[in-house]
């Protein structure tokens, strides 16, 4: 693919590619990565033609990518429990996953406690051990499990319920 | 079976005494109990924060041209280099061949003189006219001028025993100046012609594709 093609597509989906690679690998250089593979195929593909829908097949591209690189880290941590999600976002479009997303959030938000939404995000978004959250929020360690045991027991019906 | 109604068992066990538990454990029940919802708040909550909103898209080029994208001005260069070095070669070949003329005819020697004239002439049929003919001592370079692609590339195909496989019918009718080294090799040549922005050539075991 030529050069200037390359580049405008470049600046063009970059960030909308980002933020769908963040959504799947949570890391920001894997995620930065896996769109740099999407366009350094591009740029070495023998041909110019791609289709006529860009978005789309840039973003399944991406999608694609980083499911690779969950694969490719699946290989090497056999506990690594994204893997499983991986499997049904493989199944589906990046608008409705997007949409299956949102449903989620809309949920978090209306049935879930502040005080559990901060330590989900303390543990899994933040990378803060148990006891780290638990001086910050002046609760114990097993307080800190409850509420995300809770809250996945609640996450898990919704799921059920809500069929996504 | 057993290992999950051992898991089911130690969950129990571990909700009445959870304080005897390690961080590491109690993390572990989590997951194994509930992979999927982790990891789809996990992804719902990150679409929150606008990962869009985090990069630079002039910045993230900036790095990746630098590190993927084949620098024009250096090809350029390249081709520029190759020029001159040609140049400076034929001109050379030149002079020794003027030198190498004015002793051949004090010496009155027509017989090798004569052998070599042939020699060209054989070189000069074999050739389309596109093709310009060298010096003698030249030989290992051919200069097309205004040449069809396909005619550079028949005569290189033959010269290096490959195939030639054209992506469509109009590629071989682009026109170019080249200057064939003999020389080097083949992939050195295909990168020079490479480096023509509509003509791209991928060299696999015996075959040239040309796209």
């Amino acid at each position: 693919m030529d050069k200037l093609q390359l580049e405008a597509l470049f600046r063009q989906h970059y960030a909308r590619m980002y933020a769908l690679a963040r959504t799947i690998l949570y890391d920001e250089q894997d995620s930065k990565d896996a769109v740099s593979d999407v366009f350094e195929h591009l740029l070495s593909a023998k041909t110019d033609k791609i289709p006529d829908a860009v978005e789309p097949y840039l973003m399944i591209s991406v999608r694609n990518s980083c499911l690779k690189k969950i694969h490719q880290k699946e290989a090497r941590q056999r506990r690594e429990k994204i893997y499983q999600e991986s499997v049904s976002l493989a199944s589906t479009t990046p608008d409705a996953d997007h949409e299956r997303l949102q449903t989620v959030l809309q949920f978090a938000h209306q049935e879930l406690t502040q005080q559990e939404l901060s330590i989900f995000k303390m543990r899994f978004l933040g990378e803060m051990t148990y006891p780290e959250i638990a001086e910050e929020l002046g609760i114990s360690r097993v307080a800190v499990w409850k509420h995300l045991a809770h809250l996945t027991a609640l996450m898990k019906e919704f799921i059920k319920t809500a069929k996504i | 079976m057993t290992k999950e109604i051992d898991s089911k068992k130690q969950l129990k066990d571990a909700l009445e005494h959870l304080n005897d538990y390690s961080d590491e454990q109690l993390e572990a029940f989590l997951k194994d109990e509930n992979p999927d919802e982790i990891t789809l708040l996990k992804r719902a909550l990150i679409t929150e924060k606008k990962p869009e909103n985090e990069v630079d898209a002039d910045k993230e080029w900036q790095a990746f041209e630098k590190a993927h994208v084949p620098q024009q001005h250096q090809s350029w260069l390249k081709v520029a280099a190759i020029f001159i070095g040609v140049i400076l070669v034929a001109t050379f070949t030149f002079a020794a061949i003027k030198g190498l003329h004015l002793l051949q005819q004090e010496k009155t020697v027509t017989e090798t003189t004569q052998k070599t004239e042939k020699a060209n002439k054989q070189v000069a049929v074999k050739l389309p006219k596109d093709t310009l003919k060298m010096t003698a001592k030249d030989e290992k370079n051919v200069r097309f001028d205004n040449a069809e692609l396909q005619n550079i590339l028949s005569q290189m195909a033959l010269y290096y025993k490959v195939k030639v496989i054209y992506a469509n019918e109009g590629i071989k009718h682009i026109r170019l100046f080249f200057e064939w080294n003999k020389a080097i090799s083949l992939d050195e040549n295909i990168s020079v012609l490479n480096g023509f922005q509509k003509i791209s050539i991928s060299h696999n075991g015996n075959t040239l594709t040309i796209e």
